[in-house]
């Protein structure tokens, strides 16, 4: 169910990104200073050192990685020229494009993309892959070669993720601690300035060699062409303020405009707006650790008692889809596993099953985060949909930090603790779920089955294997309750009508942009 | 008068202590650490805990707390986790611009909010006195932020008059600086201006009903000399306490303002350093403030002397 009713940006973003672009039709001229408004600013330029979204939003226009992923979201080259899988699958040999340079001149080599694979996997957020890699060496300044422990079917996908992304970065670097880095990549735009809680300049790097392989964008790659002077990210918490500054003309582009706002401007000829959908996935994780949630069948009774289109509805005004997926459809992952325990709104069940399950009246606390609307919001409809089928309810409103401390600790006070899957789901289904594996599973029980098969996901020699095993996974989050999944956001982006070439994605992508 | 300066200059100091502790505990008492913000929201725990220790946030609470005690006492305020830079230099880089802010803002409470309190105690009872005081009571009672994003839509949205948010330096040109101020001092000066009016008025009543204003009018003085010269100059002293009290919260009230109108000021640093839990920045900035505190206290107390002559502190 989709009740939004712009048309969405992703469903043409890819037909318009491979082509669009480098369209001789539409004359992009150079110049000019792109102004964007972002909600959050980043805490740190070191891509390696976060997976925070602010920081990618920025950085992501200065780095690049070996491998990246493409509009479909799959693998695709950036620096590697081509690689080589050995027959046994323990050897990756990479070779890297010729001609490229850093923003401080110097050319880059496979020293500097080993010298940044090593910085990560000392220090990298995601760096948890790189155990399972025996060497890395350079033998040639062209060629650089990954040797791994055991076979890893998905190490590509490792590779190419755009969580927390390998970039390079030179190789001087590579001894830098966490967050002490030097913005130089070889991206197509170039570090000015950057003052924390206030923005971040950059400019065009007039040595970038774009990759003549592809035609135009195409996800974190492709043809990538500078043609604004600078960009200038600001940081701007207010949303009424970052709508007024769009209409107004003082930004070019937001990251993020409510989707109230969004339904009074989309008749505002001076601004298009690009509702994404399938943002991120809004729900909250299930504490089995304390009463009454140690027992499946209260836990049961919660899910199958909510009406999710309503809590969704409220939280974002309309703009969401329903599906029970934790990947989204048209992804080759996608499965709709689970689906008998989705939005199951039968409230007379749930009270029966909270009956003879024995609910004794526990207070459930429901965690949830002020700072996003959606989430205060889809928690109050939440709150008194339990209230209306039984429970006994509290609502706990925190800010980011303390949620986050509290829900990775099984007496942190809570039953329900509210998130949104941002980048987990879209880089794929191993970022979707890795918060439930292992002892530190945010469901807060250690589930060995749901270990194996997520070990089974990693290991699966096939894509079809892997799916069969993501499946299971996404079946037995419904199962077991791990997760309460309510629907999927759409994200509203926006940009004058003088910029020309926009195609929202992941991040706001300013290669290939300009203003007329 | 020097003497006292100095007892009350050293007097700030255990003052000082004080807050440095507290603050320091209760940052350490509130969960939620800078190591999550930097790994991001959906880190898992085993990558957030790495994180946490390349910060140096695995270090127990009295190692951290003498770490910070002794920079202290050598005048370093430490390095921020998230700013990438020293405490002292990202505060001063700041601190320019919520002072400029306060200041504007304080001209503006000075310069409406006295005449207006002067004009309804003058005007008592009549339409005029209830007119601003009209007005002084819904700019006390109005949320600043509120009124901030109202002027927003008002100014920039409606009007297209005045920028909707962002600093612009005054190398950049004295109009387009003043602009970029100019709705932020308002929101934040028009609940001091409101409080200033109505303290204004009551401490003018107060003293137009004294015995020598009466002599003063009676010797056929002219109105304005006797309002003037006799009545508010000694309505002063109560002004004078409470104008003390109203920079000291334009200065400290900048924290909502400077996040509505994305001014990148302290009061904005502090905020987000609250938000990500950076608590080097947290401490040198509540130091800061406590320290400004203490200043313009004593600064009142210093003009009280001159103000009234009865007063002396040797």
């Amino acid at each position: 169910m989709r009740r939004f009713s712009l048309p969405t940006a992703t469903a043409v973003a890819a037909l318009v990104a491979l082509g669009l672009a480098a369209s001789p039709a539409h004359a992009q001229k150079k110049g000019g200073t792109a102004v964007i408004a972002q909600e959050a600013g980043p805490p740190t330029l070191d891509m390696h050192f976060s997976t925070n979204i602010a920081v990618r939003n920025v950085v992501m226009q200065v780095y690049e990685q070996l491998v990246t992923r493409d509009e479909t979201n799959a693998p695709m080259m950036e620096l590697a020229e081509s690689f080589t899988e050995s027959t046994d699958g323990l050897t990756y040999t990479f070779k890297i494009r010729k001609g490229i340079k850093f923003h401080n001149g110097k050319a880059m080599t496979s020293a500097d993309v080993l010298a940044s694979y090593q910085r990560f996997a000392r220090m990298g957020v995601q760096r948890g892959f790189f155990e399972q890699v025996a060497e890395m060496t350079a033998p040639d300044a062209d060629t650089f070669v990954m040797r791994l422990k055991k076979k890893v079917p998905v190490a590509m996908e490792e590779l190419s993720q755009f969580g927390n992304p390998v970039v390079i970065i030179p190789a001087e670097q590579k001894d830098r601690e966490g967050g002490k880095s030097d913005p130089i990549g070889t991206g197509p735009f170039q570090y000015v300035e950057w003052v924390a809680d206030s923005h971040v300049k950059l400019k065009r790097f007039d040595g970038y060699v774009p990759d003549t392989r592809h035609k135009g964008t195409n996800g974190f790659g492709g043809h990538k062409v500078a043609w604004l002077d600078e960009l200038d990210f600001r940081y701007v918490k207010e949303p009424v303020a970052r709508v007024a500054g769009m209409e107004t003309g003082q930004f070019h582009i937001s990251e993020d405009v409510p989707t109230k706002a969004a339904k009074r401007l989309k008749d505002n000829k001076q601004l298009t707006l690009y509702p994404v959908q399938r943002w991120w996935i809004h729900g909250a994780w299930v504490n089995h650790a304390n009463p009454p949630f140690d027992n499946k069948d209260i836990r049961r009774a919660m899910q199958i008692g909510l009406d999710m289109e309503e809590i969704m509805d409220v939280a974002t005004d309309g703009a969401f889809d329903l599906q029970p997926g934790f990947q989204y459809p048209g992804n080759p992952y996608y499965t709709d596993a689970g689906k008998q325990f989705y939005n199951v709104k039968d409230v007379k069940k749930a009270q029966e099953l909270l009956k003879s399950g024995g609910y004794k009246g526990e207070e459930i606390v429901v965690m949830t985060l002020p700072a996003y609307q959606s989430m205060y919001d889809a928690a109050v409809v939440l709150v008194e949909q339990m209230k209306n089928i039984g429970f006994k309810v509290k609502m706990d409103p925190v800010d980011l930090p303390t949620g986050a401390a509290r829900q990775r600790k099984p007496d942190g006070g809570w039953h329900l603790s509210f998130t949104g899957l941002g980048t987990g789901p879209a880089v794929g289904p191993f970022g979707a779920t890795v918060l439930l594996v292992g002892p530190n599973t945010l469901s807060q029980k250690q589930d060995p089955v749901f270990d194996k098969l997520y070990e089974e996901m990693q290991t699966g020699a096939t894509l079809n294997d892997r799916k069969a095993s993501f499946a299971k996974l996404q079946e037995r989050i419904y199962d077991e309750v791990k997760m309460l999944k309510m629907g999927d956001l759409t994200k509203v982006m926006a940009a004058r009508s003088n910029v020309k070439g926009f195609i929202p994605y992941r991040i706001p992508r300013l290669w290939n942009v300009w203003l007329e | 008068m020097g003497r006292y300066i100095v007892q009350r200059v050293l007097a700030a100091f255990p003052v000082l202590l004080i807050v440095t502790l507290i603050s320091f505990c209760i940052m350490q008492l509130v969960p939620g650490d800078p190591a999550v913000v930097m790994a991001g929201p959906q880190a898992t725990a085993k990558e957030v805990e790495q994180v946490r220790v390349q910060l140096g946030l695995d270090k127990p609470f009295l190692t951290q707390l003498g770490t910070w005690l002794y920079g202290l006492l050598q005048g370093d305020l430490g390095r921020s986790i998230l700013l990438g830079r020293g405490v002292s230099q990202a505060i001063g880089e700041r601190l320019p611009i919520t002072l400029t802010l306060a200041l504007l803002s304080f001209l503006l409470t000075v310069a409406i909010g006295i005449p207006a309190g002067v004009i309804a105690a003058l005007r008592q009872n009549t339409w005029i006195d209830q007119t601003v005081m009209t007005v002084a009571l819904i700019g006390v009672s109005l949320p600043n932020f509120w009124l901030g994003l109202m002027l927003i839509i008002f100014f920039s949205v409606v009007l297209d008059l005045l920028p909707a948010g962002g600093y612009v330096t005054l190398s950049q040109g004295f109009w387009p600086w003043f602009k970029s101020l100019l709705l932020p001092s308002l929101s934040l000066g028009l609940l001091q201006m409101g409080l200033l009016a109505r303290i204004t008025r009551s401490t003018m009543l107060e003293v137009l009903r004294q015995d020598y204003i009466r002599t003063a009018r009676a010797k056929g003085l002219p109105a304005f000399k006797v309002v003037a010269k006799h009545a508010f100059k000694n309505a002063l002293i109560p002004i004078v306490t409470i104008i003390g009290i109203i920079f000291s919260l334009l200065l400290t009230g900048s924290v909502v303002i400077e996040t509505v109108y994305s001014l990148p000021g302290l009061g904005r640093l502090l905020a987000t350093s609250i938000f990500s839990r950076d608590y080097p920045v947290i401490q040198g900035g509540l130091l800061l403030t406590a320290a400004m505190f203490v200043g313009i206290n004593l600064l009142v107390d210093v003009l009280y002397a001159f103000l009234d002559p009865r007063v002396r502190y040797d």
